[in-house]
């Protein structure tokens, strides 16, 4: 029987090929918009669930797939993927409303959006790392055609950089999940279980001892990381190959600084909701392999290394904020602004504390509310000018007001104004650096500038765009947000101002794993 | 092994690789495409010549290398039709065949 | 001594034999009319060839029945393609596509050097044939002539070595030529000569040259013919010399050479400006990942080399068909005059899509699991298989190629499906026929289903076994 996670893959699946296959543009839309609301009901639900089983994977579902490498379909997840599926589904939502009224093959169009869908919502559930991968590179095919169909004027180009940069990235990965399977007992691998491995697999509180099978279950995998820190691998310890490979496939898709310049690129040839999408839920693929993958499987790497992403995680703050203060381009500074924000998931994770870790993956939640919106308002603006360039605009929130409220509340959200969505994860990640002790204390002081840089240069734009004189007179014409561009924005906005004053439930349903992750991380002694 | 002789193995394998060395040379500088169909048929009843060298003065001579060089000759014949067809067309197309004009397919 | 196969009447060559002589003979009775028959004969006869081959096992190599089966299930393939009656002569089409079959089977059961040779000759000569098949276009009667004489040089070196192997050991058994112990320096040396044949059929690096020019040159289709099955048939010969003849240092020598064909296929690819030249490429690369799996013998890599070959048969088959259908009728595979086609048949460039995405590995179609599978056999260490680092850095090779050659797909897709059509004309291409969009499905149904069913290498393996 298929359950409720396994439906969020296959049912976006099944509707893509029904929407690319069956007549009628308007049927395709419905489809699409079907899909993205039920993954962000089972999103709900799971949600629901998470908080009511701190820490425990819910709604597992196990299907077989292979006998011989121990493979199988398995789904599940905790507060971390729950949170993701919900956002997925949003943000899916979103851009469907947004290309409502794609002309243009639009059967095709949203058949791929729902490919994309079921790869994201399939690595988000996946409790399987070979399902994790399968699902992280279905992602691609259908960018690298959204993006190189209906994209601007240098889209193939932009697109085959954004594919290839990322499959070399993951090809490493693949490597590491063969190496892996070679290299475990194939009598399967007898383990004490502390509290962490019982909350983990769901077991009861007198279960001491287990024998994970061969195979590749997520939670298996991690708790036998001292098997892949014993083998070596051409003289490499397996576990350090492994870190790097995976950390090599994340960094890439986060994007971490320097790993970052396929980024803008990819995000001005897009088309908006493309570019919504990919901000909105496709960055945060890297940030949850990391939770999901580099930081259990191998610990000991993990904490290690845990310095030094601090700082490439301050650098990517520091330089993703200072490089958008100087774009000229509307979508290279949101696109840059990015770099700069999921910047603060890296620093949450590395400070190695429970309230940075929480805030890193709430700092990933919220930041999809917000850059989807920039994005999304940048989209509006070019609907009407057919530019970007910021020194284009001026005094926009004459003929557009509702536009002008919009922006600046994306604007204030993304520069972490307390209130909003944007300050409890970047609040948190700060909490975390000042609380880890060591040298963590200044790159937390360094990442707190760059929350004056952040509102220096999206407050700048909003000044420059909206407020002022009316520069150009022909703007005087332009429509305001229309229905459905406000419909696109609200269920983002909701969320904003619903999480900036009551973050309690959504951050207690991201505490708890991350509070195993850290417990499991911390308890690892090579 | 037979000491040599107009009538001993040696001989025999002097005169094939003599014949097999002609064969490489004209592939090796000759530019025409007939001159290179040449070698290689050289090449061919080298490998021939030797196949029924070596049976003749096997310890047990047997049916295995004049079979075999029975199979040569029709096959290089079958190879040889069917290399000059091809030059013919290209000849056709052309007027020539000398291979380092024929140059049409490149990257 | 012959070890190999008893040639019986039951036997898929005797069937090959018999159907290729009653095509050439119903192309000379029948009337113009009825040439349609003498096409559909010739399924017939791959058809019940392959049912055959499918029920006699090959002597001495189980590898050999699913091999054999496979490769003329290809031909068959090939020949359901192309059944339209107009284009070509079609008698003699068939009877050539019908021989590749026959010396594709020979190949795969053959147990002493001189079958080999003769196999592999049988496979060649019809090659060079379709591959000058269009005589009257320059480029396809270059590509013949190229094929021609570059083949008649590797196959006179390998007959040469195969006489010295004969002259050195009184044998030409696959397993007796060689002597217990240690081999000597000349015998190495003719070893090496007489497995010539099979690197060029297989195109591995050094052997590989010939394969850009003759797949730019011949029709896409012939490409097809002759692209495919001798890979499959040569593997077989390849698996029967390994577990025959096994010599120490032979996962040395396959890694290497294996390393070597994917970095030059992979970095060369990059470069080329025709669809069929980075096909060809990428078949030079998948060679390698073949020699790969071989140099993992024993072990569970039967079932790898076998789905492999399955998958890239599958996904190349396609794409060659794919690219039939769409390029003009005067048979450019040139990038730039593939534009367009999404807008013209956006269904065979799915397709297409489909077939090039599974040549470049990505999950989850077969090329990725067949890519997956060489790995595991590369990097298992179950107990009894001995520490092997050049067979690791050979996945490790695998890997690094593997988004060097997406890049070279992706200009294929991006011609195809990317590129808006250029303003002034829309290009003539062939209609598809039911045959070829069955022949497509099939090829789709493997891509797909090859890659979702995990455990089929070691079905396969156990099949092989």
């Amino acid at each position: 029987m298929i359950g409720l996670l396994a439906l969020t893959v296959l049912g976006p699946l099944l509707l893509a090929v029904l929407a690319w296959l069956l007549p009628g543009e308007r049927l395709a839309r419905h489809l699409c918009l079907l899909g993205a609301l039920l993954t962000f009901g089972i999103g709900g639900h799971a949600l629901l669930q998470c908080a009511a089983h701190p820490g425990a994977f819910v709604l597992q579902e196990q299907h077989p797939w292979s006998q011989a490498f121990g493979i199988g379909f398995a789904f599940g997840v905790d507060g971390i993927g729950a949170a993701m599926l919900l956002l997925s589904g949003l943000i899916t939502a979103v851009a469907t409303i947004l290309a409502w009224h794609q002309q243009d093959r639009s059967r095709l169009w949203h058949a791929l959006v729902l490919l994309l869908l079921a790869g994201m919502n399939g690595v988000f559930t996946a409790l399987d790392l070979v399902l994790f991968y399968v699902c992280w590179e279905v992602v691609l095919l259908p960018m690298l055609l959204l993006i190189g169909i209906w994209g601007g004027e240098q889209r193939r180009y932009a697109a085959i950089k954004f594919f290839v940069y990322t499959l070399a990235g993951s090809v490493g990965m693949l490597f590491l999940i063969v190496a892996l399977w070679a290299n475990t007992e194939p009598a399967g691998q007898q383990i004490a279980l502390d509290v962490t491995a019982r909350t983990w697999l769901s077991l009861p509180a007198d279960a001491l001892q287990m024998t994970l099978p061969r195979g590749f279950d997520l939670r298996h995998l991690a708790l036998q990381w001292h098997v892949w820190h014993q083998q070596t691998l051409l003289g490499v310890p397996l576990s350090t190959f492994g870190f790097w490979a995976v950390m090599l496939a994340c960094l890439v898709k986060v994007p971490a600084v320097p790993l970052h310049t396929w980024l803008p690129h990819a995000h001005v040839q897009a088309p908006t909701a493309i570019s919504v999408l990919l901000a909105g839920v496709l960055l945060k693929l890297g940030v949850y392999g990391l939770y999901r993958i580099a930081w259990p499987l191998f610990p000991v790497e993990a904490a290690a290394f845990a310095p030094t992403l601090g700082w490439i995680g301050v650098a990517g703050i520091l330089w993703g904020a200072l490089v958008a203060l100087g774009q000229t381009d509307l979508k290279r500074l949101v696109a840059y602004s990015s770099v700069s924000h999921m910047g603060f998931c890296l620093l949450g994770l590395a400070a190695g504390t429970v309230a940075g870790a929480t805030g890193g993956i709430v700092q990933a939640f919220t930041h999809g509310l917000s850059s989807a919106l920039l994005f999304l308002l940048v989209g509006v603006l070019y609907d009407r000018a057919h530019h970007r360039r910021i020194d284009g605009f001026g005094g926009l929130a004459r003929p557009m007001p509702k536009f002008a409220w919009l922006l600046l509340l994306a604007a204030l959200a993304g520069a972490g104004l307390p209130g909003l969505a944007g300050f409890p994860g970047e609040f948190l990640v700060l909490t975390g650096a000042f609380t880890a002790g060591g040298r963590w204390p200044w790159l937390g002081l360094l990442a707190t500038g760059s929350v004056v840089l952040s509102a220096a240069y999206l407050l700048w734009t909003q000044m420059r765009v909206a407020y002022g004189p009316l520069r150009h007179p022909e703007h005087q014409d332009f429509a305001d947000c229309d229905a459905r561009e406000r419909l696109a924005a609200a269920p983002l906005v909701l969320l904003l101002l619903v999480i900036g004053i009551w973050p309690g439930p959504l951050v207690d349903v991201l505490r708890a794993p991350c509070e195993l992750l850290l417990h499991h991380v911390q308890g690892a002694r090579p | 092994m037979a000491e040599f002789g107009p009538d001993s193995l040696p001989a025999y394998l002097l005169v094939a690789g003599v014949l097999f060395a002609a064969g490489v040379l004209a592939i090796g500088t000759r530019r025409s495409a007939i001159s290179v169909l040449i070698g290689i048929e050289l090449m061919l009843n080298a490998a021939a010549l030797q196949f029924v060298a070596y049976d003749r003065f096997a310890t047990t001579p047997g049916p295995q290398g004049q079979a075999a060089a029975a199979f040569v000759i029709v096959v290089a014949a079958a190879e040889a039709a069917v290399a000059l067809a091809l030059l013919f067309a290209v000849y056709k197309t052309t007027r020539d065949v000398d291979l380092e004009s024929t140059r049409e397919l490149r990257s | 001594m012959i070890a190999g196969t008893p040639f019986t009447l039951g036997s898929p060559e005797t069937c090959l034999g018999v159907g290729l002589l009653a095509v050439l003979l119903a192309d000379m009775v029948l009337a113009r009319t009825h040439q349609q028959l003498t096409a559909w004969l010739a399924v017939l006869t791959a058809a019940v060839a392959m049912a055959i081959a499918w029920h006699t096992p090959v002597a001495g190599l189980p590898f050999g029945t699913p091999a054999r089966t496979a490769a003329i299930a290809i031909i068959g393939l090939v020949l359901l393609a192309n059944t339209r009656v107009g284009e070509q002569d079609h008698g003699a089409w068939s009877t050539n596509v019908l021989a590749i079959g026959l010396g594709a089977s020979l190949t795969a059961s053959a147990a002493d050097f001189v079958t080999l040779w003769l196999g592999l000759e049988l496979m060649s000569l019809p090659g060079y044939v379709l591959a000058g098949w269009r005589a009257r276009d320059r480029r396809a009667a270059e590509a013949g002539m190229k094929y021609v004489l570059f083949g008649g040089v590797a196959s006179a070196l390998t007959l040469f070595g195969i006489s010295h192997l004969y002259g050195l050991t009184g044998q030409l058994d696959f397993g007796l030529a060689a002597p217990a112990g240690p081999l000597s320096p000349t015998l190495v040396a003719a070893l090496c000569l007489s497995t010539i044949g099979l690197g060029y059929k297989l195109t591995v690096v050094p052997f590989h040259f010939y394969a850009p020019d003759v797949y730019q040159g011949a029709p896409a289709i012939a490409v097809a013919a002759v692209s495919i099955a001798p890979k499959i048939a040569a593997m077989a010969a390849v698996v029967r010399l390994l577990t025959n003849l096994p010599f120490a240092g032979a996962d040395l020598a396959l890694a290497g050479l294996a390393i070597v064909s994917l970095g030059i296929a992979c970095f060369t690819a990059l470069v080329q400006h025709d669809a069929r030249r980075i096909l060809a490429f990428s078949g030079i690369g998948h060679a390698g990942a073949l020699l790969l799996a071989a140099a993992c013998l024993p072990g569970q890599a039967l079932g790898a080399t076998l789905h492999y070959l399955l998958a890239y048969g599958a996904a190349n088959l396609g794409a060659f068909v794919c690219l039939w259908l769409l390029e003009p009728k005067n048979g450019s595979g040139a990038l730039a005059d593939l534009a367009g086609a999404w807008t013209r048949r956006p269904g065979i460039t799915a397709l297409l899509s489909l077939f090039l995405l599974s040549l470049a590995g990505l999950p989850p179609l077969a090329g990725f699991l067949a890519k997956w599978n060489v790995l595991a056999m590369a990097l298992q260490r179950d107990a009894g298989v001995a520490d092997r680092p050049w067979v690791t850095w050979g996945a490790v090779a695998l890997l690094l190629s593997t988004p060097i050659a997406a890049w070279a797909y992706l200009q294929i897709l991006r011609a195809a499906v990317l590129a808006l059509p250029p303003p002034e004309t829309t290009r003539e291409s062939r209609r598809p026929d039911a045959g070829a969009m069955a022949v497509l499905a099939i090829c789709a149904a493997a891509t797909l289903g090859l890659g979702l069913w995990f455990d089929a290498a070691s079905t396969l393996d156990a099949m092989a076994r």
